[in-house]
């Protein structure tokens, strides 16, 4: 009969959650010039090597959408080109290949915000429409679908900025306003 | 035309700015768990924008941009404070509109523009300064993309969190997957090797695939490489599934090459594939822990073995049986799992047989079922420690072959296979003593070489 020291079965699974979350995935953009791209790459990001196809985001006319996850779930949001901006959320799972499916949208249309968040809110930072910057803040609650909600506001109308996060913390750096 | 494609260029670089637009250095944050307005938190060394960020829980890095011209520029920020950011090195390669992607770890920046679009993706430690290293290439060159990693500095590795409200890692949790039912199947049904019982759905692979013999696993998580496909075809394709909560598994990697039968074998921390259809002496292995393609570990002593059986302890996995292509083989060899080598022999099966199954404790291994060219109920038994010819253990309940065997320390289980049609069969054995197989339960479906893995076989030091 083995005799479990639950200290030692704790670390073991603890030590797994070391390797957990070892997937970066790479959505959209301007592949070429006037071109614009779907596709969706992905590394493992503790074993350097080329990035191999993942799969698809649900249009190639959105460049400059912003990304928020959780350790299973991705979420792609707004993005646009020269003549079209969207709202559109698409989410997938980060664990398995394919095609993202549709999470929900956005207050409003939006490309170039920050994306944020934890293992169970993602925030979108600031951005801008067609014809402006925006101060918008708004969340989305990743295992679910479904719209955003406002969050708050920046301290002025920017866009751009680079996104880092920590498990309480979302911070938006630099940018243009 | 030389004009125009210049005029495009511009546009696209710049349809995202305005008349009144100014690059600025500020950073704010938020606090994710509540709703608010930004909070200024201090400023980057230089008005920037377009830079990717990338962060572990207690540090953020943004890396390259514009203001405008391009840079290379490299600076951090500690997460929970507030305060300007400080210098952490340069890019690889200057440019602008990159992705950012990280684990707790490790920084990628990815892509981007230079002015051309770039497919260069570089990475930096995150807790440590310096220059970004090359990381690799993207598929498509481009720039404006969205990057994220599915363990970012906001998920808290730090909680624990409990695999089910039911389940304890180690306690006898066998998977059984894919298989022909009798086409090639993505079904993965469980079952608990200590409780008899029939089979309990558990999830689905990503992909249909059969005759990816045996399995390796770790305490938490299962892997099964090779076989044959929906395509149908031979496929290089390592399939991975965590053991501790039910649902899907996903794409782990490749094997150096396509092949099908090859048998599945691990430790703790690492899996090794083994022959195969290709036909293939071949033997790769991989750590499991770390999803990744496989590397050369050495050869079989024959040349073209598939249908194999195999067993491990924690150092050590022993092969046995198989087709060469000219007959069924009586051969067992083993190898240390730790190293990377040529089989040795270890001795020679009571019956040459093949397309057999196997279960292991710590000490002893039992080599159960398979074809003669007619199916046979033998089981045999060595003690893996050391070497010498295997010694009979009993009987199956039936004669039957490509069955697929679990264990514990304790226990073996067998489950479906060919007695000659397919069958939904399971019997189990008491690995410790010798004695004939006794009924357990039921598969869900009928069916044959499906792959099987357990948190608590003969590779895994449950004592610890």
């Amino acid at each position: 009969m083995a005799v479990w020291d639950i200290k030692e079965r704790n670390n073991l699974v603890r030590s797994n959650q070391v390797t957990r979350g070892d997937r970066g995935v790479i959505c959209g953009g301007h592949a070429a010039p006037g071109g614009t791209s779907d596709v969706i790459d992905f590394i493992q990001i503790s074993t350097a090597g080329n990035a191999a196809d993942f799969g698809n985001i649900s249009s190639a006319d959105r460049t400059n959408g912003s990304t928020v996850a959780s350790s299973t779930r991705g979420l792609y949001f707004g993005g646009g080109s020269n003549n079209n901006t969207e709202n559109t959320i698409d989410y997938f799972t980060i664990a398995s290949l394919g095609n993202v499916a549709d999470f929900g949208n956005l207050s409003a249309v939006r490309r170039g915000g920050s994306g944020v968040g934890s293992e169970t809110r993602g925030i979108s930072m600031g951005g801008s429409t067609p014809s402006a910057y925006v101060n918008i803040i708004e969340f989305m609650t990743i295992a679910n679908t479904g719209n955003a909600t406002d969050f708050g506001n920046l301290g002025a109308a920017r866009n751009v900025g680079a996104s880092v996060t920590s498990p309480t913390r979302g911070i938006r750096m630099g940018g243009i306003q | 035309m030389l004009v125009l494609v210049l005029l495009v260029r511009q546009e696209e670089l710049e349809w995202e700015e305005y008349s009144s637009m100014a690059f600025i250095n500020v950073i704010e944050f938020v606090t994710i768990a509540s709703t608010g307005d930004s909070t200024d938190f201090g400023d980057l060394s230089a008005v920037r924008g377009n830079a990717a960020g990338v962060s572990s829980a207690t540090r953020g890095i943004a890396g390259g941009g514009r203001t405008p011209t391009f840079v290379n520029i490299i600076e951090y920020i500690t997460m929970a404070s507030t305060g300007n950011a400080t210098d952490f090195g340069d890019l690889s390669v200057t440019r602008s509109y990159a992705a950012g992607a990280s684990n707790s770890i490790r920084g990628t920046f990815v892509g981007g523009y230079t002015p051309d679009e770039s497919n260069v993706i570089d990475f930096v430690t995150i807790a440590s300064t310096g220059n970004a290293s090359d990381f690799g290439d993207l598929t498509v060159a481009r720039h404006y993309l969205g990057g994220l990693g599915n363990g970012h500095g906001g998920i808290d590795h730090s909680t624990f969190q409990r695999p089910s409200a039911t389940y304890i890692t180690g306690s006898g949790r066998a998977l059984y997957g894919g298989g022909y039912t009798p086409g090639v199947s993505t079904v993965v049904n469980q079952i608990h090797i200590p409780t008899l019982g029939n089979t309990s759905d558990f999830g689905d692979m990503n992909f249909a695939k059969g005759a990816s013999m045996n399995g390796g696993s770790s305490f938490t998580r299962g892997v099964a490489a090779g076989g044959w496909n929906s395509g149908p075809a031979y496929t290089d394709m390592i399939y991975a599934i965590e053991m501790s909560s039910r649902g899907n598994g996903f794409d782990f990697g490749n094997l150096v090459g396509a092949r099908t039968q090859p048998v599945n074998i691990s430790n703790s921390t690492r899996a090794i594939t083994a022959g195969g259809q290709a036909p293939s002496k071949v033997m790769d292995y991989y750590a499991i822990a770390t999803a990744g393609n496989a590397a050369d570990f050495g050869d079989l002593s024959t040349t073209a073995s598939n249908s194999q059986g195999a067993v491990a302890n924690t150092t050590r996995a022993i092969i046995a049986g198989g087709n060469d292509g000219n007959g069924h083989e009586n051969v067992i060899e083993y190898v240390t799992i730790a190293t990377t080598s040529n089989t040795t022999d270890f001795g020679n099966l009571t019956v040459s047989r093949t397309k057999l199954s196997a279960v292991d404790s710590k000490t002893r291994g039992v080599f159960m079922t398979g074809y003669t060219p007619s199916n046979v109920n033998t089981c045999d038994y060595i003690t893996t420690a050391s070497v010498g010819n295997a010694t009979d253990f009993g009987d199956t309940t039936a004669v039957k072959r490509n069955c697929s065997g679990v264990s514990t320390h304790t226990r073996g289980v067998l489950a479906g296979g060919l007695a000659p049609g397919t069958i939904n069969v399971m019997e189990f054995i008491t690995i410790a003593s010798t004695g004939n197989g006794t009924d357990f339960g039921d598969c869900v479906s009928a069916g044959y070489d499906f792959f099987g893995v357990s948190d608590s076989h003969g590779g895994l030091d449950v004592s610890k």
